[in-house]
């Protein structure tokens, strides 16, 4: 409870847009991937990158099995996978 | 699309607020840490902060979650750290990732015989230490343990008190080039910069095992040190190792100071490795134990794809099984340019110095050839070979340029094996020991 309330203060407070895809996100899997893989690494790397599905695949596998982010569902790594193909696939602008 | 400056955060506002809303001591005591570290990172604003939070071995996973709880993490305020970041100390960094903090420095900026410090490029795997942070080696200690008779622990003091040696020596990361895969694979963008070769102090791993002992049975090495998984994960980020015998090898030292000084932060901080000639990652920063192991060390990042290549060669893109990866050791033969500088506008008929480096693992370089007609035509540049077997190698050449138009200088270093760079890099799934041809190109005005 006490824990709900400082996140609830420092989210108002930094009046950044935090928190869980809602249903009307219409980008999920960027709200996931900003939030959940943001949590531990920068983002900056992840955006360099042009990577086919099987890539971004293997890369979510990776972080998921041998990074310890087991938190993240399988829906949620697959609303993530789609998002990184679209928006960084190996045709998209560097 | 850029924004106005952030504005500043009253910190003692934000804290009281904290406190009314009644946190527990120990959520303020990670505040007020998270607050008064900011200063590490050189920045101001909210984007210091979430550096802090997420990056320095705050903690990050466990100041964040008690924070803002897991998944709550303020998008906005790591965009501003990301996109604001300076590392101290390593002014012109070309920054990979600011959380772990990666980066390099262009090839003109490591023309240098001895890498100053400062341009020492810098590839973590998890946070900085907090007592590489803080510079305090207050209980620091290595030991050396496994496969030997007598256990060792040895304080900074007691290792600054064996005997010493100096050793000139290459760091390269194994995934250094990279960026010159195709397709690129995924990995920090190394383009030629993750490589150092500055002076290293310390004492050799050898006088060390000695001292403890190896059993007969020991075969390999495993490290490990203080930088602490990115994800709050109870194990280390990297633990990797080598053979026994390039551990026994004179110039595998662990070192307490680079050019003269203590070690940098980012760079290890009291206390690293220095594998010479190998891929970066067995050169373990902010070394603490060193196991002797029966077996190839199987820590983080050993097995898998990380840090290991085809045992064949591969059709680019394709990914063989895991079966068939093995370890990525030695670098091979290498060269990189450092003057003229990428993008380089000259006369014709002008004449230009071309000087850069050549090393090659645990081979010798024997020459270096020059182009500046697409590997038409070569020319021998001058060579000065370093009297230390793991430092990189001057080379120098002269050449003119005969008509306006686009050109590129090409280096190719040949060792005394009989290889050489090759002109087309050849993949492999995780772009590891990038060696092609430096080319580096520019106009020439008539």
């Amino acid at each position: 409870m006490r824990r709900t309330g400082i996140t609830l203060l420092l989210s108002l407070l930094v009046c950044a847009p935090v928190g869980a895809a809602s249903d009307a996100d219409p980008q999920p899997g960027k709200q996931l991937f900003e939030t959940q893989c943001g949590s531990c690494h920068g983002l900056e790397l992840p955006k360099s990158q042009r990577l086919d599905r099987f890539n971004w695949k293997w890369v979510i596998d990776d972080m998921v099995n041998e990074f310890g982010a087991t938190w993240i569902t399988e829906e949620q790594q697959e609303q993530i996978l789609e998002y990184l193909v679209e928006a960084y696939g190996p045709d998209r602008p560097r | 699309m850029k924004t106005d400056p952030p504005k500043l955060p009253d910190w003692d506002a934000l804290r009281g607020k904290l406190q009314d809303s009644g946190a527990a001591p120990e959520v303020l005591d990670r505040y007020d840490e998270i607050v008064s570290r900011r200063s590490f990172f050189g920045l101001v604003g909210r984007g210091g902060v979430a550096a802090a939070l997420l990056g320095t071995g705050a903690g990050g996973y466990a100041a964040l979650s008690g924070l803002f709880g897991r998944g709550l993490i303020p998008e906005a305020w790591a965009e501003e750290a990301e996109q604001s970041v300076s590392i101290p100390g390593k002014p012109g960094m070309i920054v990979h990732s600011s959380r772990p903090v990666n980066g390099e420095f262009a090839p003109h900026e490591l023309a240098d015989r001895v890498t100053p410090t400062a341009r020492m490029f810098v590839r973590n795997n998890g946070t900085v230490p907090a007592r590489a942070e803080a510079r305090d080696p207050q209980g620091w200690k290595l030991t050396i343990d496994g496969e030997v008779n007598r256990p060792l622990e040895i304080s900074l003091d007691q290792l600054r008190q064996m005997p010493a040696t100096t050793v000139h020596a290459c760091i390269e990361c194994g995934g250094n080039g990279r960026v010159l895969f195709n397709p690129q694979p995924r990995g920090n963008p190394w383009a030629r910069g993750a490589i150092s070769c500055s002076e290293w102090k310390g004492v050799r791993l050898a006088d060390l095992l000695r001292e403890a002992g190896l059993k007969d049975s020991a075969v390999y090495t495993g490290h490990y040190g203080e930088d602490l998984h990115l994800g709050g994960k109870d194990e280390p980020p990297i633990s990797r190792g080598i053979p026994i015998d390039k551990a026994m090898e004179e110039h595998t030292i662990v070192a307490y100071e680079v050019n003269g000084e203590e070690l940098p932060g980012l760079n290890g901080y009291p206390v690293r490795l220095v594998v010479p000639g190998w891929v970066g990652s067995c050169s373990h920063k902010w070394l603490t134990r060193i196991w002797v192991r029966d077996q190839v060390h199987d820590g983080p990042k050993m097995g898998g794809y990380s840090y290991r290549v085809p045992a064949y060669p591969v059709r680019p893109g394709d990914v063989p099984p895991e079966s068939d990866m093995v370890i990525a050791t030695s670098w091979v033969i290498k060269s990189m340019i450092t003057s003229p500088a990428e993008d380089f506008r000259v006369k014709a008929g002008d004449k230009v110095k071309v000087r850069g480096h050549a090393w090659a693992g645990e081979d010798k370089v024997k020459d270096v050839m020059i182009s500046t007609d697409f590997g038409i035509h070569w020319e021998k540049a001058k060579l000065t070979k370093s009297s230390q077997k793991y430092a990189w190698n001057a080379f120098e050449a002269e050449v003119s340029f005969p008509g306006r138009g686009y050109y590129e200088i090409w280096a190719r270093a040949f060792d005394d094996q009989g290889s050489s760079q090759p002109i087309i890099q050849p993949w492999n799934p995780r772009g590891y020991l990038g060696n092609v041809v430096h080319r580096v190109s520019g106009m020439v005005s008539a």
